[in-house]
């Protein structure tokens, strides 16, 4: 089935997308048939069961892996006929993450977690537009904090932060509230929304959680492999 | 630019957070002992070339035990000067003492300067003239022995000298026996008054010459066709050889013992770079992820390994430099006095060796970090392909091969190393098997806590192993120096027999020889016989000069040992411990007056001559053939007069004679001494204990300073444990933590540590015996000739004693384990 797409202009196409692993006695296809289209500043939750493929998905949209067939264009950029390293650029020019379970560098203060994709980006005034993005979060207090001396919620507010900064086109959120109580996982959520809506980012969100998949403007779901 | 940028930004983060700490050890450990050791080489190298261009007295030296009758014209552009040296008695009042007298011509010192001072230990100052004639120039030591002062009178042979100066430094005065007894210098003219140097007088005749390298060059060409048998153009080497031959030994000790240190913290290092890229990829799978490119991944860690890499290169040359001090000083007794300083050049070698070692040892974890997926950061699981396991050894391999080749450039030596590896790891491969048996049946006695400790060791058998070795190794070179040191000059003396002699006299006169064992007779003095002794060299083994014969049977070593003059005697009897392997003594062969002569085995050996051979001499200007009539042992460890030739009677006749013997005079009869010098004053007497003294002071100043090279040893071997330790850290953390969370009080957990790093320590302690055991058997049965008896104390004391430090140091070192509440520790 193919979700169609709302107004506006697309930002990210898959077509025809199949992902296949070789096993030692047998191919296993993980999805088969992906078709989507993301508008600009359009927020989609992808929802479904665990190992349905979410995971898989959305690492092929932001180009951290490349489908065994089919195409995937990200900003007008063809992923799937790109090397690696290209696929980096891509990502670096126009890309946010946020993780489950958080991927916040345990040597790195909070604040030098959320210097670091502004100094791999070459930016100016680094260190004051991550200062003022962790009080965006609340965590004006805590910057000097190492991961290990914050709590979960903490944690992924700082990896909020991280993935604003460098205010991308696209954000891609990996179970953001998964690894959080119900009540963190709600004041993530709304920090999160708020963030999308004020810099005008498109949004894709993996999520098992309906709760939070119904905060976004269109919802697609997987199972086993497919789009419904 | 911008990845070498956020590389060193990363890299002041990690710093910060502590996370470097073992690279940066090991690297440290093995850059302070590579610096140490090249500045104190090049300390040494530098007191060498230094030496050498004062140490000769010249350009160019002719040596000859015989005044040179013949000299080819030379430029006016080229000096020369004579020195004549020879032992002799000076006498002051009713004092006297055996002195290496020195008479010098005008020209004296050529090259260099003298030092002297107007009264002893007054400041001294440069002098380019020797004294004047009717003047003497002494050792301060010479004046208190013989209780004068300066401008009192000394007698020396027929003549008497005023004491003018003390004579402080002389720069070409070698390291031979006269420099254990004090020095006089005297004029020239004087020494034909004097009436000291008398047929069969052992002298050294020195001829020196200054000038300009072509000049000298033409001299020297003109010299060489000149030379006799017996006299030599002097090299730096022949004439220090004792003791730069001792400097060698420590020098090859000291470079294998920091071999040894930085062997092992490479091993420390290859385990921290593993560490090192492990820790990172989940940093190289964001970096990934927010854009940065394999290449810069790449650029990113290589820009911080080669930062650790200068840090640890500028820190530990900086220590280096300081350390090598403290070398210098320990090997002082060895070395001249001011010396000049190293160049910088160890330090950039050090620097090149940090880089060598840390990228040769990391580049395998580089690449896997190069190689992390970017969605490694949505699915952890997904760790880099590894390197395949041959090319990861092939590197580590051919690494270690470098280094051993940049350190010992010695193949037959780096096979040895390679050798004694082996052993060592199938030693530490056989404990550690038998230990996990071990365990298995005595662990069901035991209690959990232990158990669990011990079966930590059989779990992480790699690093366990690493640990045996480094500890083993340590451990081992300790104990042999410990036990050698002590054992060996210890076990030397208990060998010979009570009253062996402990002296000799050489240069007794033929027309004296009589009264002087009689002498000795009166006196009590229990003799050897007195041996007659023929200064000659041997020149040609049937009809073929010795240079040729000896350079094709043997090495250049041989032929030098061969081409000083030899003590040739003769003997109507057997000397007691001598015994014929082949022909037969005199007695057994026809009176028929035909010159024989009897061989030492091993020189016989070494020159191909068997029985029957025609053996032709050089002895004072006059040349004689004898036939070889037997070949003997001689025991040259029992201080007996011992000969390599030997003739029958009558075969050194008319030949410049002295005599030689040995006699044992216990250290309460030393006063008997003065009065025989006194009445023999030609003869040369050696205090063999004296000598003793100064090879035990030497033997203690080398292993000082090797020990001083163990504590890099260790401090490597402790940077493997560090290694294996922060490795295994976040394991034993978690571990910790789930055991507290099931109940586990803290006493288990300190009792399955100790019981852990005690076992470490114990069986380190048995690698360290075995090693230490073989190589003791080694050291007396091949290179001392001494038995080997085994020494069951240090099997007893060692594996508990380094059971308890390492068992002490792991459990400071993982305290944290106790300290963190279970439930943080399970967080992280």
């Amino acid at each position: 089935m193919t979700s169609m797409p709302q107004n506006g202009n697309p930002v990210l196409q898959a077509s025809a997308v199949i992902k296949t692993v070789s096993m030692p006695d047998q191919e296993l296809t993980i999805l088969s048939g992906i078709d989507l289209t993301v508008m600009a500043a359009e927020s989609l939750a992808i929802v479904g069961e665990s190992g349905s493929g979410k995971s898989t998905l959305l690492g092929l949209l932001a180009g951290l892996d490349v489908p065994s067939s089919g195409a995937i264009s990200l900003m007008g950029q063809a992923l799937n006929s790109m090397t690696e390293d290209q696929r980096a650029a891509v990502r670096a020019a126009h890309v946010g993450f946020v993780f489950q379970s958080f991927q916040l560098l345990p040597n790195l203060t909070a604040l030098e977690n959320v210097m670091l994709p502004l100094e791999i980006a070459d930016e100016k005034a680094v260190p004051e537009r991550a200062r003022n993005m962790l009080a965006k979060v609340g965590l004006e207090k805590r910057l000097n904090h190492y991961p290990s001396q914050l709590s979960g919620g903490e944690q992924q507010r700082v990896a909020l932060a991280r993935a604003f900064v460098t205010e991308p086109d696209i954000l891609f959120a990996d179970e953001p509230t998964g690894n959080l109580d119900t009540h963190t996982g709600e004041a993530i959520a709304d920090q999160l929304f708020e963030l999308n809506a004020s810099l005008d980012t498109t949004l894709i969100l993996v999520t098992h959680d309906m709760h939070l998949a119904r905060r976004c403007a269109r919802t697609v779901t997987m199972n086993a492999g497919q789009l419904q | 630019m911008k990845s070498i940028r956020l590389g060193l930004r990363l890299l002041l983060r990690d710093w910060r957070s502590g996370h470097l700490s073992l690279l940066l050890t090991a690297l440290f450990v093995a850059v302070t002992t590579h610096n140490t050791i090249g500045f104190h080489s090049e300390r040494i190298e530098n007191a060498m070339t230094m030496q050498a261009s004062n140490l000769m007295g010249g350009d160019l030296v002719v040596k000859s035990p015989t005044p040179l009758h013949e000299l080819p014209a030379f430029p006016d552009s080229v000096q020369g000067a004579r020195a004549i040296e020879f032992s002799s008695v000076v006498m002051a009042a009713d004092a006297m003492q055996l002195a290496s007298l020195k008479a010098v011509s005008n020209h004296y010192p050529l090259k260099a300067s003298l030092k002297v001072a107007d009264q002893p230990f007054a400041p001294d100052y440069e002098t380019r003239t020797g004294p004047g004639p009717g003047k003497a120039w002494v050792e301060a030591r010479l004046l208190n022995i013989l209780g004068i002062q300066i401008g009192d009178s000394v007698e020396v042979g027929d003549t008497q000298l005023q004491v003018e100066k003390v004579l402080t430094f002389e720069p070409d005065r070698g390291g031979s026996f006269y420099a254990f007894v004090p020095r006089l210098m005297l004029n020239e003219q004087d020494l034909a008054h004097a009436n000291l140097i008398q047929r069969g007088s052992r002298v050294e005749y020195y001829y020196q010459f200054a000038g300009p390298e072509a000049a000298i060059g033409t001299l020297r060409s003109g010299l060489e066709p000149l030379l006799k048998p017996g006299q030599s153009i002097l090299s730096i080497h022949s004439r220090q050889r004792t003791v730069s031959a001792a400097l060698n030994r420590a020098q090859g000790y000291l470079q294998l013992a920091s071999l040894m240190a930085i062997l092992l913290a490479s091993v420390a290092l290859a385990m921290g770079a593993q560490h090192f890229s492990e820790t990172r990829y989940d940093t190289a799978a964001l970096l990934r992820c927010f854009g940065l490119q394999s290449r810069q991944i790449l650029a990113v860690f290589t820009c911080q390994l080669v930062a650790l890499a200068l840090i640890s290169g500028v820190l530990g040359g900086a220590l280096g430099w300081l350390l090598h001090f403290s070398l210098v000083e320990l090997l002082a007794g060895l070395l001249p006095d001011n010396i000049p300083l190293p160049s910088a050049k160890p330090f950039f070698s050090g620097l090149v060796l940090a880089l060598l070692i840390l990228l040769g040892f990391s580049l395998p974890a580089l690449v896997q970090l190069q190689r992390t997926s970017p969605l490694r950061v949505l699915r952890r699981d997904l760790t880099p392909t590894p390197l395949s396991k041959n090319l990861l050894y092939l590197v580590v391999l051919v690494m270690i091969g470098a280094l051993m080749f940049w350190y010992t450039r010695d193949p037959v030596l780096i096979g040895a190393i390679v050798l004694g590896g082996l052993i060592a790891w199938l030693i530490t491969y056989g404990l550690t098997a038998l230990f996990a048996v071990a365990i298995r049946i005595l662990g069901k006695h035991s209690s959990l806590s232990l158990q669990a400790g011990l079966r930590n060791l059989s779990r992480r058998r790699l690093s366990t192993r690493l640990q045996l070795l480094g500890f083993g190794l340590t451990g081992m070179a300790m104990l042999i120096i410990l036990l050698v040191r002590g054992e060996l000059i210890n076990t030397w003396q208990q060998q010979l027999p009570e009253q062996t002699p402990n002296h000799f006299v050489l240069n007794v006169l033929p027309q004296e020889a009589g009264a002087f064992a009689q002498h000795l007779k009166d006196n009590n003095i229990q003799a050897q016989p007195l041996y007659p002794i023929v200064r000659g060299r041997l020149t040609h083994i049937n009809g073929a000069p010795i240079k040729r014969a000896v350079t094709k049977e043997s090495g250049e070593e041989e032929e030098e040992a061969l081409n000083r003059e030899l003590n040739l005697s003769w003997s109507e009897a057997l000397p007691s411990d001598n015994r014929i392997v082949a022909g037969q003594w005199w007695d057994g062969l026809p009176n028929d007056h035909e010159r024989r002569v009897s061989i030492e085995q091993r020189l016989a050996q070494r020159l191909g001559v068997t029985l029957g051979d025609e053996l032709r001499f050089f002895v004072a200007s006059q040349t004689f053939s004898a036939r070889v009539a037997s070949i003997r042992t001689v025991k040259w460890e029992s201080f007996q007069p011992n000969f390599y030739l030997m003739f029958n009677p009558g075969g050194l006749d008319n030949l410049p004679t002295t005599y030689l013997t040995s006699f044992y005079l216990e250290a309460e009869r030393k006063a008997l001494l003065k009065p025989l010098v006194q009445q023999f004053p030609a003869i040369t007497l050696l205090e063999v204990d004296v000598i003793l003294k100064q090879v035990r002071t030497i033997l203690n100043q080398v292993s000082a300073a090797v020990e001083f090279i163990l504590l890099f040893v260790l401090a490597a071997g402790l940077t493997i444990t560090l290694a294996t330790l922060i490795t295994t850290m976040p394991q034993r953390y978690r571990e910790g933590a789930i055991m507290r969370t099931l109940g586990a009080t803290r006493r288990q957990l300190v009792i399955q540590q100790w019981a852990e790093f005690f076992a470490i320590g114990a069986l380190s302690g048995l690698v360290a015996c075995f090693g230490a055991e073989m190589a003791r058997l080694g050291i007396y049965l091949k290179l001392l000739s001494l038995p080997y008896t085994p020494n069951p104390w240090i099997w007893i004391i060692v594996p508990p004693l380094l059971g308890l430090l390492i068992g002490f140091a792991g459990q400071i070192s993982s305290k944290r384990i106790l300290k963190q509440s279970p439930a943080v520790a399970l967080r992280e």
